[in-house]
């Protein structure tokens, strides 16, 4: 069922690839009439508050932090106007960062364990924005002269993460105070949980990109995911919160 | 194309910090913990009476053979009903017996069941879940037990227990039914349960897990008992950790037992 989504979205995505070419040469002349289509790349930052699920636990906390991730992927840009069009993407996600989460348990009034973990994960999502692409192509004064095909895009519109692969190692440090007697025992590498995010997840972005010279462009996005993309097991929840920046290049 | 070129090297810069290390916990505030074996061991209970001629007699040579046979890589342990010297062995063998439905001496349960070899095949054939271990400190008056136990598997739901009997080998004492009469050798006999400071003593064992356990998880506990001044020779006194669970039902069932053979 989950491959079939990614099926059944991969090939909504690109279905408007079916039109009659144009006068394109050199790589575009794959490419039909009305369409851009590129390549991307991206450095992205995750900022998100991650909270506690603590299960059977009395009390909870957790925290959460991301490294700088990296991506890349394909666009097409289908226009329905001169300034308006539909740019579908697949991009592939590295990221890779790690949870700490604390649970207590008060099991009597003898005895009380805290458990600490440590969640160190590495994860790669296919992710498939369909955005609604406002564009506007100008040509700016650059040290003098006129400098023709610059456009800025401003994009807004939903998108799908698939979670493709995760790996990761959980560190434990258990502290126990049980009749008078503390203990405090450590595990790093105590265990693995395999996956760390969920398989699907969906979210919104909005963000601006600007073609900056022959093709080549810059972008920004922000996105921000509506469901809890951490599995119950890491004992966190967060929703997603990133910001991306990167180069691109349109074929022409 | 000069800017595309730094941007891209941003980018790539970027990257490399994806490669940062991994974090742990620091082990250097981590508790001294006993080595505990990951393994399993059958408990071999020999209910015995002082005033019972079978005791002494068919009762005593199986023990025996027991010992022979399973003593090295098993914990065995006599429930002693009647005098054997300076001891609170009546009250733990009055627990048991009533614990397991033991009415009449000799009596021996492996694990809590009948069948010592298909008992000590099952437990020997049964995931390690948790163990203990301990080191002795003896005064001349005072036996201090310190004990590590360790989970080897996750565990939700189930509560555990940790007995700690205190052993004492050679006990000599008077004996029904055995030729050596008042002068009879009582081997590894239970004489007392070695108990918390400050908490109510508990002759089945003391809760120790509950809740959600993790496989790695380990800590210590500190017990005490009064030694007789007539267990004076070390070498006689052990100590047989005995770890037990509740089942569903509020049953206990073994889980497991350990011993420094």
């Amino acid at each position: 069922m989950k491959y079939s989504i990614i099926l059944i979205t991969l090939c909504a995505s690109f279905l408007s690839f079916g039109q009659h070419k144009r006068e394109y040469t050199g790589l575009n002349k794959f490419i039909p009439n009305g369409y851009d289509v590129g390549m991307k790349a991206n450095a992205n930052y995750y900022f998100s508050g991650v909270k506690s699920v603590p299960g059977t636990s009395n009390f909870a906390e957790a925290e959460g932090e991301e490294r700088i991730g990296g991506g890349l992927g394909f666009y097409g840009h289908f226009y329905l106007s001169e300034k308006v069009g539909i740019q579908t993407e697949l991009n592939a996600h590295y990221r890779s960062g790690y949870l700490r989460t604390f649970r207590g348990y008060k099991q009597d009034s003898m005895r009380t364990i805290s458990n600490e973990e440590i969640t160190n994960y590495s994860t790669v999502f296919f992710e498939i924005p369909i955005y609604l692409k406002f564009r506007w192509e100008f040509t700016p004064i650059h040290k003098g002269n006129w400098k023709a095909d610059s456009r800025l895009g401003l994009f807004v519109g939903p998108r799908l993460t698939f979670n493709a692969f995760s790996n990761s190692t959980v560190a434990r440090a258990t502290t126990t105070d049980s009749y008078d007697n503390v203990s405090l025992s450590v595990a790093n590498d105590a265990t693995s949980l395999g996956r760390v995010n969920r398989f699907f997840g969906v979210g919104a972005s909005l963000g601006l990109d600007y073609e900056v010279w022959n093709g080549f462009l810059v972008h920004a996005s922000y996105f921000r995911g509506f469901l809890n993309h951490f599995v119950d097991e890491t004992g966190a929840k967060a929703f997603e919160n990133r910001v991306e920046v990167g180069i691109g290049y349109r074929f022409r | 194309m000069k800017s595309i070129h730094i941007f891209a090297a941003l980018f790539m810069g970027s990257l490399l910090f994806s490669s940062c290390e991994k974090q742990v916990f620091s082990t250097g505030n981590e508790s001294d913990f006993i080595e505990v074996p990951e393994k399993n061991s059958s408990l071999i209970y020999h209910f015995s009476s002082t005033t019972s001629a079978n005791s002494g007699s068919v009762g005593y040579d199986q023990f025996t053979d027991y010992l022979d046979l399973y003593d090295s890589a098993h914990v065995l342990v006599t429930l002693t009903e009647g005098n054997v010297g300076n001891a609170n062995n009546d009250t733990i063998f009055a627990a048991n017996s009533a614990a397991y439905g033991v009415l009449s001496t000799s009596t021996f349960l492996t694990n809590f069941g009948s069948g010592v070899a298909t008992q000590i095949s099952m437990q020997e054939g049964a995931p390690v879940v948790v163990n203990a271990a301990y080191e002795l400190e003896l005064t001349p008056t005072k036996i201090i037990v310190n004990t590590t136990t360790e989970f080897f598997k996750d565990n939700v739901g189930d509560e555990f227990f940790l007995t700690p009997y205190i052993v004492v080998d050679s006990l000599v004492a008077d004996q029904t039914g055995h030729p050596d009469g008042p002068a009879t050798n009582h081997r590894k006999v239970v004489t007392e349960v070695a108990r918390l400071k400050n908490y109510p003593v508990r002759y089945l064992g003391y809760s120790i897990a509950s809740g959600e356990v993790y496989a790695g998880q380990r800590f210590n506990l500190k017990f005490e008992a009064e030694r007789s001044s007539d267990w004076i020779d070390p070498e006689q006194i052990s100590v047989a950790l005995i770890l037990t669970k509740k089942d569903a039902s509020g049953n206990i069932t073994y889980v497991n037992a350990n011993t420094n053979h």
